[in-house]
């Protein structure tokens, strides 16, 4: 039960945050002339993840309920499904969160432009509102708000950071080609300039979440829940370096030696991608773990 | 996308992190035992018309509840009542319990969802 829940996490995690980078990137930093390249992405990449995003969130609520009662039978119990959505803060944040989750698939039914704005508009708040439980929701008052918002830049920043490395490696694709390859240029100099502001505020964010929980540094490794934060923070500290390569050392040598330099960048690009992956696994183990 | 506006938010936020976090009390994601009635291990002469146990933090009254078993089987105890707080869970014993010694297992839902439990001991003389 705890091993579903935490693959669910995993997988509600990830295809937001890649739903959310996907609409972001190919539907607003991507130029008008590059948008249909993105097609793929934009189009059943997304409709799949959104389906991800829609039976995960079930399979959570049904997960949570089978934990909080006794077993697997109380998954498909009318009467405890009903008492956790109403009388614990998980479920009312959880139908918040559902009714999220419906406007993304109403939205991803629309056409053109609506589009494009109702996928961006619907993951963002997918993802915020994913801020509202786990233990960003331990606290009452002021101090809760604080932190569930915390929580909530802390998902969308590193999820539109990670999230827009896979429609940039398609980006990184077209440079190669002549005729996108202006669009693509302008595309990868937006994405830098947001790519700063979100990889700063991931790290902000992360480090006001860690105060917030533990109230220190994750320095007891005879603590699990201490341990896999730390490493998770390494990790992210290793994606921030590559991505720090990838803009002022790798980036550079296009001018001069485009073919090794876009190489490189494509492989820094999805080394970041599966430390990412494997990040958003960590957090989804150990945020279920007691915060000690 | 947003960074305009998020930057004084961000900004805000964090002076007032810095105020609150000196003055807030450690927290808990986890419901904790941080006390019971009667205490884990006591020996009472009188026998306890209730059983009080207290939370690290709020819990959820529909998930939350005790297993009594005494020294001639299961004991169950009356409609379980919650403090306003959310904290303190309290179990009416409508029989008198016989002598003997008794265990208890708590299992608690805090309101963000997650499960704990646990076992304690008390003695009726």
């Amino acid at each position: 039960m705890d091993t579903a829940l935490i693959l669910c996490r995993f997988l509600q995690y990830g295809a937001a945050m890649l739903i959310f980078g996907i609409a972001a990137f190919a539907g607003f930093i991507a130029p008008d002339g590059l948008r249909d390249r993105f097609g793929v992405l934009t189009g059943r990449v997304s409709a799949m993840l959104a389906l991800v995003i829609a039976l995960t969130a079930v399979g959570w609520f049904m997960l949570e309920a089978a934990e909080a009662g006794n077993g697997w039978a109380d998954a498909v119990s009318p009467d405890t499904l009903a008492a956790l959505a109403v009388e614990t803060a998980f479920g009312q944040a959880w139908i918040w969160h559902l009714a999220c989750v419906a406007v993304l698939l109403i939205g991803l039914g629309t056409r053109g432009n609506a589009r494009r704005w109702a996928a961006l508009v619907a993951s963002v708040l997918v993802l915020a509102s994913l801020g509202l439980v786990g233990h960003a929701a331990m606290q009452d008052g002021a101090i809760g708000m604080l932190h569930r918002l915390n929580d909530m830049l802390h998902l969308l920043s590193s999820g539109f950071w990670v999230g827009c490395l896979v429609p940039l490696l398609v980006c990184l694709m077209q440079l190669r080609d002549a005729s996108s390859r202006a669009d693509s240029g302008t595309a990868l100099r937006r994405f830098s300039g947001l790519g700063h502001v979100a990889v700063a505020l991931a790290l902000v964010t992360g480090l006001l979440n860690t105060t917030l929980v533990l109230h220190h540094l994750p320095l007891d490794p005879g603590s699990p829940y201490q341990l896999l934060l730390a490493i998770k923070i390494g990790l992210v500290l290793v994606m921030a370096g590559l991505a720090l390569v990838n803009r002022y050392v790798t980036t550079p040598r296009l001018a001069f030696d485009a073919p090794r330099a876009l190489r490189a960048l494509a492989f820094g690009t999805a080394g970041e991608i599966v430390l990412g992956a494997i990040v958003i696994a960590l957090v989804s183990a150990f945020a279920t773990f007691d915060p000690v | 996308m947003k960074t305009a506006s998020e930057f004084p938010t961000m900004k805000k936020a964090l002076l007032t992190a810095a105020f609150i976090l000196f003055l807030a009390s450690p927290a808990f994601a986890h419901a904790h035992l941080m006390s019971e009635q009667p205490a884990d291990g006591a020996t009472v002469t009188a026998a306890p018309s209730v059983l009080i146990l207290t939370f690290s933090e709020g819990v959820s009254l529909k998930f939350t509840g005790v297993t009594l078993a005494g020294p001639s089987g299961p004991v169950t105890p009356g409609a379980a009542t919650l403090d306003a707080a959310g904290t303190t869970l309290s179990l009416p014993l409508d029989a008198p319990l016989p002598a003997g010694s008794y265990s208890v297992a708590w299992h608690a839902l805090s309101t963000d969802g997650h499960k704990t439990t646990g076992t304690y001991a008390f003695t009726v003389q």
